[in-house]
Order: C-alpha cells, then structure tokens, then sequence
C-alpha cells in the first residue's frame, strides 16, 4: 500500500514537470503566423529603406524634404550602425556612418542619380537569441547609375547584406502600455560589386 | 328749369354709373373665365408639376455620404499616388485637420491571433502621412478611430 502511493507520488511529480517544462516550451516558440507577420515587418522595413534611399539620391529631391528623409531613414538603424561603399575602380570598402552615407549620398557630383534596390530577400531567417532578440540577414541588390551634363558617367550594382534586430518593446500610449516589434537595421556591408 | 336741370343731372349720374358697373363686370367675367376653365386650371397644374419635377431631381438622388473611416481612406490612396511632392503635401495637410493633432498616435497591427494583437512601432499620423507620401505603401486600413469632444480623431488603430 505504501508502496503504491509513493508510486503515485512520483507518477503526479512527474506529470506536472512535463506539462511545466511544455509550458515554457509553448511560450517560447512563436506562433508560425505571427512568426511570418514579424517577418514580413522585418522585410518592409528594407523596402522602406530602399525608397529613403532613391529619394535621397534623387537631385530633383528639394533640400529641406531630403533632410526630412534622412531622419527617417535614419531612424530604422540601430546606435553606430554603418554603411559599405564599394566602387568599381577600387578594391577596398569605405564603411560610413549612415547619416554620414546619406549626406554624401545626397552631395554626389552627379546631374542625375537613380539608386533601386531589388531581389530583397532574407538569406538568414530571424532567430531567437538568449536575450530575446531575433536576429537575421537580409540581401539585397543595388544598381546605382550617376550622369553629369558633360558626359560622365558611373554605373555599377552591388550586394549588400544588412543585419536585422527584432525585439519586442513596451510604450505608452494614452496612459496604455503597449507592446511592439521593433525592427532596427545593423550593419550595411558590401559582399559583391560589378558593372 | 330747375327740375329739368336736376333730372339732366340724375340721368348723367345714372348713365355714369351703369357704365362703371357694366365695365366692372365685363373684366371680371374676363377673369371668371381665365379661372374657372377646367381644361386650362389642369393644364397650369401639370405644367407647374413638371416645373418642380424638373428642378429637383438631384435633390432626390440619395448620395451615401462617405464615412469618417472612407474619407481618411480616400486620404491614404490621394497621398500614396499623388504625382507630386506638392499635391502630396496638399492631401497631407487636408487629411491632418481631421485629427485632433499632428502627433495623434497611430497603432498599426501586424498580426492579431488569440492573445493581444501584435503592433509595429508606434507612430504619429503627420509621420504616417509622411510615409505614405515617401514610399507609396498603403496597405494598412482603418480598424479603429477614437474621437475628441470634437469629433476629431485622436487615436488611430490601423490593420496591415
């Protein structure tokens, strides 16, 4: 008799450890949908990047609405994030600041400039890290193409690998806390350059 | 010769009179006649109906008004295609005065499962229209609107 009921002792002490250790296990794990959302936001926010970019460039952008736009730009990144910058007449990679990349990018000593992006793609998928925040890569590909007046001209498309940081955050809003993904860009770096 | 006179003068009076009277009502018979013709009292009715038919019709067309939620929508689509920086900036700036301010938060779902929905970053609508107007992507629609004392908005919740 003693003998059983310390059997079911065990048996209910072991049962509630899988359904705790299934618990933790289940909130942990993210839905696959939500998962999909959280990427979709991740990519957006590329794309988003991209348009900053071409707007930037663009010579027929006023002054005062491409500063508007570097701010904004701007605020996709983390602290300190940088930006590769490859040519094809040179071997090595100039890495800027990414404010310091759209000033310059904005002061190009072109008549007409056109930067797109294309191919937008994850090549990394967001992973969960220790400390909560999901980590991935996104690659995209640049033609730019810059003319003058007087014939010069400069054209290349290059591979860029951007890193991505997704954390969920709280806010207030309206005295109400709400919780969001925040998406921030990393690190630009150049892996391919060609004419 | 003073009863002649007198008589003269009677007959005159008379004479006068009967010509007032019978004048006066020449003209009234006149109207009389104007007035009481069926056929043409039913004519001047159906004309003065068609009249009043014709001037309204646009009075009676019913026009859905279009809702707090379609108008800032119909916003959304002039600001995302607007073929210029200036035509932009102008739907901007109409789209703001339905909003108690410029900062008004806006909260963007991404993803609404069993639990709380799932928002991207808090934003503020002038920034929102700004984003609308610099990377053309209109996606998200009005899930919901909360209003001031004014009717103005100043929370917005929208659903990507």
């Amino acid at each position: 008799m003693k003998i059983k009921m310390k059997l079911n002792k065990y048996f209910l002490l072991v049962a509630f450890s899988l359904v705790a250790v299934f618990t933790v296990s289940a909130q942990d794990d993210v839905d696959p949908r939500r998962k999909q959302a959280i990427d979709s936001l991740a990519l957006e926010k590329v794309k988003d990047l991209s348009k900053y970019i071409s707007i930037i460039g663009d010579k027929k952008t006023q002054f005062s609405e491409a500063q508007r736009v570097m701010d904004r730009a701007e605020e996709l990144f983390a602290d300190d994030s940088e930006m590769g910058v490859s040519s094809l007449s040179r071997e090595e990679i100039t890495y800027y600041k990414v404010r310091e990349y759209f000033e310059r990018l904005m002061a190009l000593n072109y008549d007409k400039v056109t930067i797109k992006w294309y191919d937008i793609h994850y090549i990394s998928d967001l992973e969960k890290q220790p400390d909560g925040t999901y980590v991935g890569v996104i690659t995209i590909y640049q033609r730019f193409e810059g003319t003058s007046d007087d014939g010069l001209s400069y054209k290349d498309t290059t591979k860029k690998d951007i890193t991505i940081y997704v954390k969920k955050k709280e806010t207030q809003i309206a005295g109400r806390t709400i919780e969001f993904w925040d998406v921030l860009l990393g690190d630009v770096r150049v892996t391919e350059t060609s004419a | 010769m003073k009863s002649n006179k007198l008589k003269f003068y009677t007959l005159n009076g008379v004479l006068l009179l009967a010509l007032v009277v019978g004048f006066s009502s020449c003209k009234n018979k006149k109207k009389m006649s104007d007035i009481s013709d069926p056929n043409t009292v039913g004519q001047q009715i159906e004309e003065e109906l068609e009249e009043t038919e014709e001037e309204i019709p646009e009075e009676r067309v019913a026009v859905k008004e279009p809702t707090k939620s379609e108008r800032l929508e119909n916003y959304f689509q002039a600001i995302a295609q607007a073929s210029s920086t200036a035509s932009a900036n102008s739907s901007i700036s109409e789209a703001l005065t339905m909003f108690s301010n410029p900062n008004a938060p806006v909260l963007i779902v991404i993803y609404r499962g069993s639990g709380n929905p799932d928002y991207d970053e808090p934003t503020t609508i002038k920034k929102y229209l700004e984003y609308l107007k610099d990377t053309k992507n209109n996606k998200a629609v009005v899930e919901e609107m909360v209003l001031d004392d004014y009717g103005k908005i100043k929370e917005l919740v929208l659903k990507k």
